[in-house]
């Protein structure tokens, strides 16, 4: 690989569900790249392949019906895709780790946090039993939770849901990760543990120049949280690029719809401004531009072929009406 | 600390109640214990003479309480109304070989079922579950006699490895713990298989998969822990239908154990010895269901607070 701050690489990925003949396809042809350091959002609604993705990149499809299909994934020089299971099990939780949307149900509730922590630092540095555990409380401190020696004791129940997030994280930091992918993971908490959660990744992310990979379906943690954005819709990419310039001037329909549906504070709205209908199953996509059955602008074009990616100021919008509109402009 | 002294306390009670129901059986069960004694032509004044000695004339509660007085003082569950023998001295004997049994037996089903209903959960609808859960289904449905009949058949009678019938060595136990333990061998490979099969699509088996543990870890740390509970239930409970279930066994490899006892003393209408039988086997099935739910704070950290 020609750069070196490139820490993941997804190129073409597609991975489809499989019940009995009939394929789904979750992920159609997605790619984009994370940085050394940098926080990249995905963001889609509930049923866009977001969480799919996720769980090609840790190769964690295993116990479903799912599969990756085609593309390559290249981590820090290594095509995942061709590595064994034994050898992606030394990756996971060592170099790429993960934090998951469920924190009431992501910790093994018959064993301890210490144990949950400590254990995963035994396996992948073959360290005693000893200094994991007190490697475990340092995590705890980190990630602020209070009382740290007495939590590494206690079960999971016996923690709040905040707190228990608190726990992944602190397990996800636990090798010094170069990548940490979260899959929602403040979704499942309220709104004051939400913003300390958030505030927490940037914190380590500036501390340990860690790589994100932040996949909600709210465009505040976006905006709040990320470089970089994708904006996902029914497995495909509709606009990637710089966080920045994609709020402030958003090409696709689905990401101006996406933050028009944001209720305001500040303005007194009658109706917020939902997207009609609802995303298709992946079992039943539409023809030519996923979008097109909910988008207002949708023309014969985008019910029949599928559009292409272009590059325009800083980032890639796969859309007909966005690329004409770029072309008038010029 | 406190669960295990409200634990010890409802045992205390249920096994009051037990002993009432237990004794009570002799007056239930049609019949006059006196006559039953007496034995067939004796005159109405003699049987009313051991009416009187036996102490049948008495009130109920006082019966009772002379009855289990007696068992919880001395330990002196009676005579047996057939031989004039001491149950208790006769009971604990037969009692010791009835629980060497069934603990081979129970031993022998958790040592083979558990890992049987592992590989069967992780190789789910595979060959190798297909044969062991099929293997399973006919541990469950031949009955008792039949296996035994037919084990005595190939390893005693065909292949003369094992002993037929008797006690007293290792090679008299091994066929009828496999006899008695196939049963239980189905029963807890095919509960292992589904409460693994539940657990491993839990999110936190996800977790550590997510946190890069063995394969092996994860299957019998993260995921084996967490499905012990419905086993050791299960385990529980058929470990008290081996105790009071040996009969078959018992009978069939002529195995001197309470089942039989208790079985030989219903035929012959003994009753203070079936009273004696059914309070100790009532008494340990109760004994063993709370060690069980002790064994459930192991294994749920959970219980432990509710």
């Amino acid at each position: 690989m020609e750069d070196k701050n490139i820490v993941l690489e997804v190129e073409h990925l597609k991975t489809s569900f499989f019940y009995g003949k009939k394929e789904g396809k979750a992920v159609d042809d997605i790619s984009f790249k994370v940085k050394k350091g940098e926080i990249l959002g995905i963001v889609g609604e509930s049923g866009s392949g977001k969480s799919v993705t996720a769980m090609s990149v840790m190769k964690l499809l295993g116990n479903t019906k799912g599969r990756v299909v085609g593309g390559s994934i290249n981590f820090m020089g290594r095509d995942l895709l061709a590595v064994s299971d034994k050898e992606m099990r030394q990756i996971r939780g060592k170099h790429i780790a993960m934090v998951f949307q469920e924190p009431m149900t992501s910790l093994n509730p018959v064993l301890t946090v210490g144990e949950q922590i400590a254990e995963t630092i035994v396996v992948h540095e073959k360290v005693s039993k000893k200094e994991a555990l007190a490697r475990a409380k340092e995590l705890l401190d980190t990630v602020q939770i209070p009382l740290a020696e007495k939590r590494l004791g206690e079960y999971p129940h016996e923690l709040s849901g905040g707190m228990r997030q608190r726990v992944m994280i602190a397990m996800g930091l636990c090798c010094n990760p170069d990548l940490i992918i979260a899959d929602e993971p403040t979704t499942a908490l309220d709104v004051t543990i939400q913003m300390q959660i958030l505030e927490l990744f940037k914190k380590l992310r500036e501390q340990y120049e860690l790589s994100i990979i932040l996949i909600t379906h709210d465009m505040g943690v976006i905006a709040e949280m990320t470089d970089r954005v994708m904006v996902m819709y029914a497995g495909c990419m509709a606009e990637y690029g710089d966080t920045a310039t994609i709020l402030k001037n958003p090409r696709h329909p689905y990401t101006k719809a996406l933050m028009k549906a944001i209720p305001r504070l500040d303005e007194k709205q009658e109706y917020l401004d939902a997207i009609p209908g609802v995303i298709p199953s992946i079992f039943n996509l539409p023809e030519g531009c996923r979008f097109h059955p909910r988008c207002r602008l949708a023309t014969e074009r985008c019910r029949k072929e599928r559009p292409d990616a272009f590059t325009v100021d800083g980032r890639t919008v796969c859309c007909f009406k966005a690329f004409e509109e770029v072309k008038e402009s010029l | 600390m406190r669960y295990l002294v409200r634990k010890i306390l409802s045992l205390v009670v249920v096994l009051f109640f037990a002993s009432i129901i237990c004794f009570l059986i002799i007056h239930f069960i049609p019949g006059d214990p006196a006559q039953a004694m007496a034995g067939p032509g004796v005159s109405a004044e003699d049987v009313e003479k051991i009416r009187v000695s036996m102490g049948l004339d008495r009130p109920l509660v006082e019966q009772y309480i002379t009855w289990m007085g007696d068992i919880i003082t001395k330990g002196d569950f009676g005579e047996s109304l057939i031989n004039q023998e001491a149950i208790g001295p006769l009971m604990a004997e037969r009692f010791a070989n009835t629980l060497i049994l069934s603990f081979c037996g129970i031993f022998f089903a958790i040592i083979i079922g558990i890992p049987f209903g592992i590989v069967s959960a992780i190789k789910q609808n595979s060959f190798i579950d297909l044969a062991t859960m099929g293997f399973s289904i006919l541990g469950v449905s031949m009955p008792i006699f039949w296996i035994s009949l037919i084990l005595i058949l190939i390893f005693s009678v065909n292949l003369g490895i094992f002993p037929a019938t008797g006690s007293g060595t290792v090679m008299h136990l091994v066929l009828p713990t496999i006899a008695i333990g196939l049963n239980s061998l189905a029963v807890i490979a095919r509960m292992t298989r589904s409460s693994m099969l539940e657990v491993l699509r839990q999110d936190y088996i996800r977790t550590a998969d997510a946190k890069g543990m063995p394969y092996s870890t994860v299957i019998l740390k993260h995921a084996l822990k967490n499905a012990m509970i419905p086993i050791i239930t299960t385990i529980g409970i058929q470990f008290g239908y081996l105790l009071g279930g040996a009969v078959l066994t018992e009978t069939v490899f002529v195995y001197p154990g309470i089942g039989r006892l208790l079985v030989n003393s219903i035929t012959r209408r003994d009753y203070t010895t079936i009273q004696g039988c059914m309070l100790v086997i009532t008494g340990l099935f109760v004994i063993l269901n709370t060690i069980i739910d002790l064994l459930y704070h192991y294994f749920d950290p959970r219980i432990k607070k509710a």
